[in-house]
């Protein structure tokens, strides 16, 4: 599903990723994680196709298709989806009107008719519950005012309306409390299917305990410098990053 | 019988025109030049009338009246400077708009009068002066340059720390009524700083018209303290034209009393990236004061900040005008700009004008600003009467408090601990307890 | 000249309001058909428009003093607009409707940009050959539809009708409120409209009377080298309610046009008038040729107690306007308010806002204004809070953002701040910010076009002054939004 091959990317002229290999099929759950700095949110931003990343080298590869040529919102109708890290606040748009006005910009992508305002209504009612949102929430700005807590479920639940083919989860664990990491994850695990893939980018272990992974890759100096299983984080948790740093130097 | 504005202004033009042309030219050239823009621009600048924007708040009329254009003596007994608790720095005295006393300075800081400069002082005049005070619509800004008797350069070398300096502008015990305008050119070059003191005296009825020129070089910092605190009948007009260059920093901060005229217009240019600028003022007025302020921050590059915060009581029968205006200039991208302006009315017949502008021809910047005017809140009060304080007293001690956060923004220790006591003072005169005025 | 279409509408029922929308009324024009005054203006003029409509002679008394004054006044200049010196002798101040013969003949004929911005809009066909100058005679047909709300109308006491109609059929009324509101010797526009202005509204809702539909007009300027000038005036008698809606369009011409309006509200006791304008004159090409120059007085006195004038506007066209709707709160405890979207691009310029004069005891004022700026566009936020001496209690509270698409446009706020009675209170705020590159790009991640993406985030911007609207016309200022903002994102 996804093949990133030797990616190099650079931003105001800085290079940060150096020769970053990847492949997720589908069905998979990978965790991506590194030490601040190490390029993990830029790998999020370039595949997602924001502004200010220059690929220099290397290409992105998603459902057979290179992503260099694609606008971030043709990237998001073949199925990719960024869970931001810090979503931002559109205030006065409603979430009902924008997760709709969104669905519907899928649809139309996919030649399918807009959903009708009623059954839309049902569908994100429902999932909003499903989330722990009280009805209001659905009536309120996009992001406005929200607590961090807040936000990271509203991204879930765009992920969940959206149904893509590819989620790419950026630190939607930070800022968390123990319950919103638990509806969270609920949530992502719910969207595990075999025809889809999961990529989580994370700083810490503690949200692979409730999302488990097929693969865990370490990010380090723009490359992964090291893949494995699951067991991988857990011998990171214990040993910090510092060991694999020094390997990879 | 009374005279129509528009006569009383132009015989005031008329007079001023005379008096241009009695006056000799001077041997020193850049007064020399000075006084001849000055003249031709006043020749052509209209007088503000009733219709002119910027004077919609302030009425020429106290300006206007028989004597004040009268050529200030030289010698005129100078005042009593009253002491200001602490504060010892060197002093320049600048009486009636002639320079009487400067002070002797270490090596890197220049100070000298314009007719006296030589070398290297004689070469940052030529460069400078006028080179920040524009003329185009501003008459008085000309007058006093036609009519400009001397004036003072503070010159401060690049890198040299400059510390504490004092400039007075006083008024003479001459009791008759005259003018003066004073001038003064301040420039620091890169990487220099100072902290300048800037009072103002005397009650009597003189009209100053003062023009003040300051640049500040890259990574410059001056710290600008100014304090008008004698009211009275003084007439005083000063216009502050400051031009700010890449990394430097000004900080103004004012205390500032009415008096029967008062006009402060403040004009700050941050011309190269990562200039950065705040102006306090705390003002007061009452009896029939009047005082305006005319602010302006030109944001003419990009990546500068400014902040301002003006808080002003008006009591009696006074009015306070403030127009805080900011100019974000195209291309002036990530300007960081906010203004704030906090009122109080104290009394039925005060007013209280605020026209805070915001002007912005560039999109990605902060720009934001606040204005109110309003009365003490009442939850306070009560809080404070529910302790026992008095009603009177517990409004003069909220309505001081409101002024505080503007005090405690000066830089110097001294000054601060000096306009305290003076603000109170003003604060505490007849009348102007609201309860009093109720 | 100007063409005046009024329309009744029952609140909430779509189906008779799409269908009622925008036709014309009978008598409005029909007198004056076949007459057409050279451009210029002078006594004589003011006089035979005076004539032409069968005026009271204190009308003509009073259009006739309202010129003379206007000679002596100056042109305004302190407005943060620019444009050429207006001919005033270039314009002709009376003319018949064009005949059918001049104007175009079908929907073919019609600047296909124009259309296409009509069909974005929802307007029905035979809407858009109206709008487009083209007569179509079925508008006509249901003029008998029209009068069963007129009749409907009458039963409750209210008076609908044209100015021109009113002068005839309730001279007393005019005399007593033309003028009370925005005296001819106001401003230059104002003086210059009470001389020649051309027709316009009148509404009188009397005591105790909850006008039992919306009220609404349609203008559009059509003939070209014309000026339009209309006057409105609505009472409300104590304890009534009304609410008014106003929608403007224009063809598009090379030349530029003027409309120098005036709209005077009175509100008595307990009453209260809404009043809601939704504005898409002709703007302009996006180099700034053409469009309309709209001057607009409109000023309400609140002069009873408890009585309440509510302005919403939606400014989204016209080359130039200057505009400031304003609220004399005469009455203690009476109610002003400011809902305003403008949005300027290409190369429009707007100075808009109001004034809010607190003379009585514990009046309120809430002022909401937001200033989109695109393109090279200039938008002006001006505004007067006044606190008389007199206005113990009284309560302002201003917001004002601007929102900037693109580094070449201006947005600028200029408001007058002046109290002075010291139990009152004034709030003041005002903001600016862009669209941010984080907001477009969530958008976008999201799947949302950027021309989609912009504008829902200028709708939402907008949303406090929007819900202020009807909702019919909600939903139609949404709409012309998206369409204005159309090539603005670059």
């Amino acid at each position: 599903m996804l093949k990133i091959r030797n990616l190099h990317v650079a931003a105001e002229g800085e290079a940060i990723l150096k020769g970053l290999d990847l492949e997720v099929a589908a069905g998979e759950v990978h965790a991506i994680m590194g030490p601040n700095g190490s390029g993990k949110s830029t790998l999020a931003a370039v595949m997602a196709g924001r502004e200010g990343y220059e690929i220099t080298e290397g290409s992105i590869e998603f459902l057979g298709e290179d992503l260099a040529g694609l606008e971030p919102e043709e990237r998001a109708w073949r199925g990719l989806f960024l869970a931001f890290q810090y979503p931002v606040e559109i205030p006065g748009v409603t979430n009902l009107e924008f997760l709709r006005a969104s669905v519907d910009a899928h649809r139309a992508y996919r030649g399918e008719e807009a959903t009708s305002a009623v059954d839309f209504m049902k569908l994100a009612r429902a999932t909003s519950k499903q989330l722990r949102f009280d009805t209001d929430f659905l009536k309120r700005g996009v992001n406005e005012g929200f607590s961090g807590g807040e936000k990271k479920r509203n991204e879930l639940l765009q992920m969940l309306l959206l149904q893509p083919k590819l989620a790419l989860l950026d630190e939607t664990d930070s800022g968390l409390d123990i319950d919103a990491l638990q509806i969270v994850a609920d949530g992502v695990n719910t969207l595990r299917s075999p025809e889809r893939a999961i990529v989580m980018i994370t700083h810490y272990q503690r949200l692979l305990d409730h999302i488990v992974p097929d693969k865990v890759h370490v990010l380090s100096g723009g490359r992964i410098v090291r893949s494995g299983g699951k067991e991988l984080a857990l011998e990171l948790e214990r040993k910090g990053y510092g060991w694999l740093e020094e390997a990879a130097a | 019988m009374a005279v129509k504005l528009e006569d009383r202004i132009e015989d005031f033009a008329r007079r001023a025109r005379e008096q241009t042309a009695a006056l000799t030219a001077p041997s020193a050239p850049a007064l020399a030049t000075l006084r001849q823009r000055g003249t031709e621009a006043f020749a052509t600048t209209p007088l503000p009338g009733a219709k002119t924007e910027s004077w919609k708040y302030s009425r020429i009329g106290p300006l206007l009246e028989q004597g004040l254009l009268d050529r200030p003596r030289e010698d005129a007994p100078l005042p009593e400077v009253p002491a200001f608790a602490g504060f010892e720095a060197p002093r320049i005295l600048v009486v009636d708009g002639w320079p009487r006393q400067l002070p002797e300075m270490p090596a890197g800081i220049t100070i000298t009068r314009f007719s006296a400069a030589e070398g290297a002082g004689a070469e940052v005049l030529s460069r400078e002066l006028g080179s920040l005070a524009y003329l185009d619509g501003r008459p008085f800004v000309a007058l006093n340059g036609a009519l400009a008797e001397d004036g003072v350069l503070i010159h401060v070398a690049k890198n040299v720390q400059g510390g504490e300096l004092e400039l007075l502008l006083a008024q003479s015990l001459n009791a008759a009524p005259h003018g003066a305008h004073p001038r003064v050119l301040v420039v620091l070059e890169a990487g220099s700083s100072l902290s300048l003191v800037e009072r103002h005296l005397g009650q009597a009825q003189v009209f100053t018209n003062a023009v003040i020129e300051v640049r500040i070089g890259a990574a410059a910092h001056l710290a600008h303290m100014r304090l008008q605190l004698e009211a009275g009948a003084a007439r005083s007009l000063t216009a502050l034209d400051v031009a700010v260059a890449r990394d430097g920093r000004y900080d103004l901060q004012q205390a500032l009393l009415g008096s029967i005229f008062r006009r402060n217009e403040i004009r700050i240019h941050c011309t190269e990236p990562g200039a950065e600028v705040t102006v306090g003022g705390a003002t007061l007025t009452r009896d029939r004061n009047h005082l305006d302020t005319q602010m302006c921050l030109e944001h003419e590059a990009p990546h500068c900040t400014s902040n301002q915060v003006f808080r002003a009581l008006a009591g009696e029968r006074s009015k306070t005008v403030l127009n805080g205006r900011i100019h974000i200039h195209p291309n002036a991208q990530k300007t960081s700009a906010e203004l704030s302006s906090r009122n109080l009315l104290l009394s039925h017949d005060a007013e209280i004008d605020a026209k805070p502008e915001l002007e912005i021809y560039a999109d990605d910047v902060k720009c934001a600003h606040g204005a109110t005017i309003g009365r003490l809140d009442e939850k306070s009060l009560f809080y404070l009467r529910s302790r026992g304080v008095t009603e009177d007293a517990a409004r003069l001690m909220l309505s001081f408090a409101f002024l505080a956060g503007v005090v405690d923004a000066f830089p110097l220790e001294t000054v601060r601990d000096a306009v305290r006591p003076a603000l109170e003072a003003a604060f505490m005169a007849h009348g102007m307890a609201p309860g009093a005025a109720a | 000249m100007s063409e005046t279409a009024s329309r009744t509408s029952p609140k909430g029922d779509e189906a008779i309001d799409r269908h009622l929308a925008r036709e014309y009324e009978a008598g409005w024009v029909t007198d004056i058909e076949s007459d057409t005054l050279p451009p210029g203006l002078d006594e004589d003029v003011v006089r035979f428009i005076s004539a032409k409509k069968n005026e009271p002679e204190w009308m003509t008394e009073w259009r006739l003093e309202a010129y003379r004054h206007w000679l002596t006044m100056d042109h305004p200049n302190w407005a943060h607009v620019h444009y050429p010196k207006i001919d005033f002798n270039s314009i002709s101040y009376f003319s018949a409707p064009r005949s059918q013969a001049d104007g175009p003949k079908s929907l073919d004929e019609v600047d296909p940009e124009l259309l296409r911005t009509y069909e974005k809009l929802g307007i029905p066909l035979h809407e858009q050959q109206m709008l487009a100058g083209v007569a179509v005679d079925a508008v006509f047909d249901s003029v008998s539809v029209a009068t069963t709300f007129k009749s409907k109308l009458a039963e409750a006491g209210v008076i609908f009708c044209s100015i021109s109609e009113a002068l005839q059929e309730h001279p007393e009324l005019v005399r007593q409120y033309i003028g009370s509101v925005v005296p001819y010797r106001d401003n230059y526009f104002a003086a210059l409209n009470s001389a020649v202005f051309s027709d316009g509204s009148f509404v009188y809702i009397p005591k105790g009377v909850r006008c039992p539909m919306e009220l609404s007009t349609y203008f559009r300027i059509n003939a070209q080298n014309t000026g339009q000038f209309e006057r409105t005036i609505i009472i409300a008698e104590e304890g009534s309610h009304v609410s008014y809606l106003e929608g403007c369009t224009a063809p598009q011409r090379d030349e530029n046009q003027l409309h120098a309006a005036v709209v005077e509200l009175v509100a008595h006791k307990d009453a209260k008038i809404k009043y809601s304008t939704v504005q898409n004159w002709y703007p302009g090409d996006s180099e700034g040729k053409g469009g309309i120059y709209n001057f607009v007085t409109k000023r309400g006195l609140c002069a009873g107690e408890r009585s309440h004038i509510s302005w919403t506007q939606v400014e989204t066209g016209s080359a130039i306007t200057w505009k400031y709707p304003s609220v004399i709160l005469r009455g203690d405890d009476s109610v002003g308010e400011f809902y305003s979207v403008a949005l300027a691009r290409g190369r429009q310029q707007a100075d808009t806002g109001t004034k809010m004069i607190h003379l009585g005891k514990n009046t309120k004022s809430t002022i909401i204004s937001k200033g989109i700026s695109a393109v090279k566009a200039e938008n002006s936020y001006r505004g007067l809070v006044r606190i008389a001496p007199t206005a113990d209690g009284a309560r302002n509270f201003t917001q004002c953002d601007s929102l900037l698409i693109g580094d070449q446009c201006g947005a600028h706020t200029f408001p007058y701040i002046e109290s002075r009675n010291p139990n009152a209170t004034v709030e003041h705020e005002a903001t600016t910010s862009k669209v941010s590159d984080d907001q477009l790009f969530l958008c976008r991640q999201r799947g949302l076009d950027p021309e989609k993406a912009v504008s829902m985030i200028v709708n939402g911007f907008c949303k406090e002054v929007f819900r202020e609207l009807p909702m019919e016309f909600a939903v139609e200022a949404g709409k012309l939004l998206e369409i204005s903002l159309e090539g603005a994102v670059g």
